[in-house]
């Protein structure tokens, strides 16, 4: 039986999303995305539905603002 | 994932034609340890249990491939087997080797295909654990050990990256991008012309920078390699020199004037650097003109918003600053006077500025044009020196070689290559790492920065053309998160790591203490530059198995001669520790290796042991037929194998 991701990968995903002002639903997403490519093979489709997922709780509105800064 | 080795087959190989089944019951054995003596085959063993693993043997040469036949021996073929599980489902390799020709196939059978194909084919989820690069990872002897140590290498953080699965960000980033190239190319044959040159440009920059990336580490990977070499050979030419008993004080001294002169020169050139800061160093003009600037800025103020409050405080105080009573008048001037002393947020700012002038520039400051005429003119000197002192060692060199000492000429030869090698490897990243000059052809450039910017903007440019705004940001913040995640999880594994190899290595190396101070991209030893073999195994050990028992991925510990030049203490620690740290540890060992080992070993695993004795049927193994035990023994024409335990703990070459 294989075990979920590292606890280590799981705070570096959520330290990232938090200093790029990302929400905690994109960490959890990105996550569980994570915690099942580790534990099996996934299909296209399964990829693409999480990636869907994944990029449904991105916030773009402030992306671009530190480059006019 | 979970991988184990269940057994492995050899016929028609130098190693001995045998069967090793590892299973005890429903599960494999947790150890598994098999004693041949000294050239019966372990080495080949290895070897193929890596090709069958890996696929490798396709890009074996026919040399090698014949290579793998015992000497004098015709058959024409030869066959390695390997039966694994990933995570409880059966996977066979086999690897067949035509002798005669010169050419390997293999064949894998998975439940998943329903039979055998007739290639190496592992099932999608185990592939990427079947690299030659993965699988060298747990196959542990004592040249990975040296390799986790080597600062040349990048060894510990290939062994981190795979066991604790950050790779998985990359194939998330990997099918982030190739999503949005996919939602680009949605288009189709309606896609406009402009989108479609712009894409391919994307493509030929990408494909660029892909292959500038590969060479600029490359180029990093053979630089630390270079270095290596050089600072091994310039400790030979040391080591050689001192031989010579009557230049060996001259040499000495030369080198100790070389360190010297190199110290200097760093430290003037750090002062230089210092001073260059200051403008008025560079020439008293610089500095007039900051006096001058200073003068017709504005008297001192303070930033409204932030020192308003003071002057308000200051009006409900009874006593004025000046301790004088303030009454109803003095209040509402001091309220309306404030604004003749508070300006704009930039007064901080412009305050500083002046300030810095009057410390750096005005009569008291210490730095001065003539300050830096003198360091510069002492900066000289020492670089005169370094190459005095340089010219002084060359010379001792180029007498020796002179005089027909050949064995220095070949080092210096070498060293010369090295160091021209290195020079080259320079330039090249010094082109790739450095700043555009002008308009670069991005067909041609080797600038990384230049491809990287014209990347972005082609980006944009398909980005506006094809509508697809909202999924590149999205695209690129998933990137960006990976990219900082792995960063950060590395970072985190890493100290932990360290800590848990230290607190071990305590137990291990009790007598001859040894810690890690930090672990890059290989393993940093505190307060020294090097170890010897035995710690090298040891903190090889630690960390393999701290990762080991850390990581998610669970995989068989491969050992080839455990116990190798450790003393017997260190061996009992290893062998009380091994079984508490992996979840499969199979062990190549010899008779004299399981002295404390053994019984550390036995004592601590919990998991079922199998003992394997093998060795070859030759006339100088005969009196160990004549005492083998009458069950367990399987014999080929080429070797006897002996299961159990009796057997292997009585056996002696």
């Amino acid at each position: 039986m294989r075990l979920s991701i590292n606890e280590e990968l799981k705070r570096g995903i959520q330290r990232a999303a938090g200093e790029l002002d990302q929400s905690d639903k994109l960490s959890q997403r990105l996550i569980a995305w994570l915690n099942e490519m580790g534990q099996r093979e996934l299909t296209k489709q399964e990829h693409s539905r999480h990636l869907v997922s994944v990029q449904s709780a991105v916030d773009t509105s402030n992306i671009g603002e530190d480059d006019e800064s | 994932m979970k991988v184990d080795i269940v057994g492995w087959e050899s016929e028609g190989l130098r190693s001995p034609d045998m069967k090793i089944d590892l299973m005890a019951g429903d599960e494999p054995a947790q150890v598994a340890l098999v004693q041949m003596p000294n050239g019966t085959g372990k080495t080949t063993t290895l070897q193929m249990l890596t090709a069958t693993l890996t696929g490798a043997a396709l890009r074996w040469r026919p040399e090698d491939i014949r290579e793998m036949r015992r000497p004098a021996d015709s058959n024409e073929r030869g066959r390695f087997r390997v039966d694994l599980r990933a995570d409880g489902k059966p996977i066979t390799f086999e690897l067949l080797l035509n002798f005669a020709e010169g050419h390997a196939h293999y064949r894998t059978t998975t439940p998943a295909t329903g039979g055998v194909i007739g290639k190496w084919e592992p099932p999608p989820g185990v592939r990427r654990f079947l690299t030659a690069e993965f699988i060298q990872l747990f196959i542990f002897d004592g040249e990975f050990a040296e390799r986790l140590l080597s600062q040349s290498s990048n060894e510990a953080e290939r062994a981190i990256d795979a066991l604790c699965q950050l790779y998985l960000l990359d194939e998330v980033a990997d099918f982030a991008i190739k999503d949005w190239e996919q939602a680009v190319r949605g288009g189709g044959p309606t896609t406009p012309t402009g989108l479609t040159m712009a894409l391919n440009k994307f493509s030929k920059i990408k494909k660029r920078i892909e292959n500038l990336s590969g060479s600029e580490k490359e180029a990093q990977q053979k630089l630390k390699e270079t270095d290596q070499k050089i600072k091994e050979l310039d400790a030979g030419i040391t080591l050689h020199i001192s031989g010579k008993t009557d230049l060996r004080d001259q040499h000495a001294q030369a080198i100790e004037e070389k360190v010297t002169a190199h110290g200097a020169l760093e430290s003037k050139l750090a002062e230089t650097m210092r001073q260059i800061r200051y403008p008025n160093s560079l020439h008293p003009i610089f500095g007039n003109a900051l006096i001058s600037l200073k003068q017709n800025l504005d008297r001192l103020k303070l930033p409204e918003a932030t020192s308003r409050q003071f002057f308000v405080e200051l009006a409900e105080e009874d006593l004025c600053i000046c301790g004088r009573p303030l009454d109803e008048h003095s209040r509402k001037e001091i309220i309306v006077r404030s604004k003749h002393y508070l300006g704009l947020e930039e007064a901080g700012s412009i305050n500083a500025l002046k300030k810095d002038i009057e410390t750096y520039c005005g009569e008291g400051s210490d730095i001065s044009a003539q300050g830096l005429t003198l360091t510069t003119t002492e900066m000289l000197e020492a670089m005169k020196a370094v190459h005095l002192a340089e010219q002084k060692e060359s010379n001792l060199k180029r007498s020796l070689i002179d005089s027909g000492d050949e064995e220095l000429a070949g080092m210096e030869a070498d060293r010369n290559k090295l160091a021209s090698l290195m020079g080259d490897l320079k330039d090249l990243l010094d082109t790739i790492g450095g700043e555009p000059v002008g308009d670069e052809d991005l067909d041609t450039t080797h600038c990384l920065k230049a491809l990287r910017v014209a990347k972005k903007e082609t980006e944009a440019k398909i980005t506006k053309i094809s509508g697809t705004l909202k999924h590149k940001e999205q695209t690129d913040m998933l990137m960006e998160i990976s990219d900082r995640a792995k960063k950060f999880a590395r970072m985190e594994i890493r100290d932990a790591i360290r800590d848990e190899c230290n607190s071990m290595l305590l137990k291990v190396l009790g007598n001859d203490p040894l810690q890690i101070k930090d672990i890059g991209e290989s393993l940093n030893i505190q307060n020294q530059s090097g170890a010897s073999v035995g710690q090298t195994l040891s903190v090889g050990y630690t960390f393999l198995m701290s990762l080991l028992s850390r990581g998610n991925n669970q995989f068989p510990l491969v050992v080839d001669s455990p116990c190798g030049s450790l003393g017997v203490g260190r061996r009992e620690a290893i062998g009380g520790l091994i079984p508490q740290l992996c979840t499969q540890f199979i062990t190549f060992i010899i008779d004299v290796e399981r002295e404390a080992f053994l019984p550390a070993l036995e004592k601590s695993s919990k998991g079922g042991i199998k003992y394997f004795t093998a060795f070859r049927n030759t006339p100088q193994t005969k009196h160990l037929q004549s005492a083998l035990p009458a069950d367990g023994v399987t014999q080929s024409a080429s070797a006897t194998l002996v299961e159990g335990r009796d057997y292997f703990i009585n056996f002696k070459e």
